[in-house]
């Protein structure tokens, strides 16, 4: 069973099954800057105009590609790595301090939520 | 003097008081709740270097235990209202740190909560969240500002191990009630296994 549909399930991460449906792009907003958030540990993305992700399928995209999941329903946190915080509004946290690092995963992630290389 | 249980943070204000009641001479267990993966490792990181430089300090040993909560986290961000998250999550820290105290014979609790500071800090969220546990509670910085605070941690050497870089957690909602009320708490928990939840972390829990 997917780690996301139990509740109380954290750090295990769900990895991709096989039989998964085909899952449809994700709309990928245009975003500011990737900022480094206030207490400097990670990179912070703002879309310009908020979204409202259906982060089942968001999640769904992720574990197709073999991309670790953790699903808190109102946010997911990607392993790509480094971590991911998805939020519904499309707010992403990169759970790191390096900027390269946090540009790559940005890159990354937007292929793979919205099919398109970058 | 009394042993008692700490819950630091890794933040600026934990050490702090952990430092006052140190030096009153309290036998004092730190515990911190992980709050993985909805924050990096620099809490725990914080944590263990504050405790390092207390311990020599002091010269008292300081056991640290380390309670997992991310799990507790998802659960509580997927059965109950994100806007009393944060008086919901203080509530099972508080009970993961009571357990700890009556296991470890320590007769109350700390922490270095200073009221109005953060939303989880409002006199009626304080409120909401102690009615979890029956232990009395100790907040030596309670009646401090922040710049006071600030300095009593420059002048033991532990702001600037708070002020490193790291992810602030992940899971505070957007916009925390600042005004909870104890009926509407209750009735949050009654979706959830309080029991088994808080038997299921300290079933996990390590001392570090």
């Amino acid at each position: 069973m997917p780690i996301g549909d139990r509740a109380g399930a954290d750090s295990e991460p769900a990895t991709a099954s096989p039989r998964l449906a085909p899952s449809p792009s994700i709309p990928w907003p245009a975003y500011r800057t990737l900022e480094l958030c206030s207490s400097r540990g990670g990179f912070e993305a703002v879309p310009l105009r908020e979204v409202r992700w259906d982060l089942a399928q968001v999640r769904r995209r992720l574990e197709r590609a073999r991309i670790p999941v953790v699903d808190a329903r109102v946010l997911l946190i990607a392993t790509l790595p480094p971590a991911v915080t998805i939020a519904r509004s499309g707010r992403l946290l990169f759970k790191t301090p390096v900027a390269v690092e946090a540009t790559a995963a940005f890159d990354r992630l937007r292929a793979v939520l919205s099919g398109a290389s970058s | 003097m009394a042993r008692g249980v700490m819950l630091m943070s890794g933040g600026i204000d934990s050490p702090v008081a952990l430092h006052y009641l140190l030096r009153q001479g309290h036998e004092m267990i730190a515990v911190h709740m992980d709050n993985r993966p909805f924050t990096d490792d620099s809490p725990l990181e914080k944590v263990i270097d504050h405790l390092a430089l207390l311990r020599a300090r002091y010269g008292q040993p300081i056991p640290l235990f380390l309670v997992p909560h991310g799990s507790t986290q998802i659960t509580l961000m997927r059965s109950t209202d994100r806007h009393v998250g944060c008086v919901l999550c203080r509530r099972f820290m508080w009970r993961a740190a009571e357990r700890i105290a009556e296991r470890e014979g320590a007769t109350f609790l700390a922490t270095g909560e200073a009221l109005g500071q953060v939303a989880s800090q409002t006199l009626a969220n304080m409120r909401s969240a102690t009615a979890a546990v029956r232990l009395p509670i100790v907040r030596p910085l309670i009646g401090l500002d922040k710049r006071e605070i600030e300095t009593v941690a420059r002048s033991i050497g532990t702001y600037g191990i708070s002020t490193r870089p790291g992810v602030c957690c992940q899971a505070v909602p957007d916009r925390p009630a600042t005004r909870s009320h104890l009926v509407q708490i209750a009735n949050e928990e009654t979706r959830l296994d309080v029991n088994a939840i808080v038997d299921d972390c300290l079933r996990r829990a390590v001392q570090l």
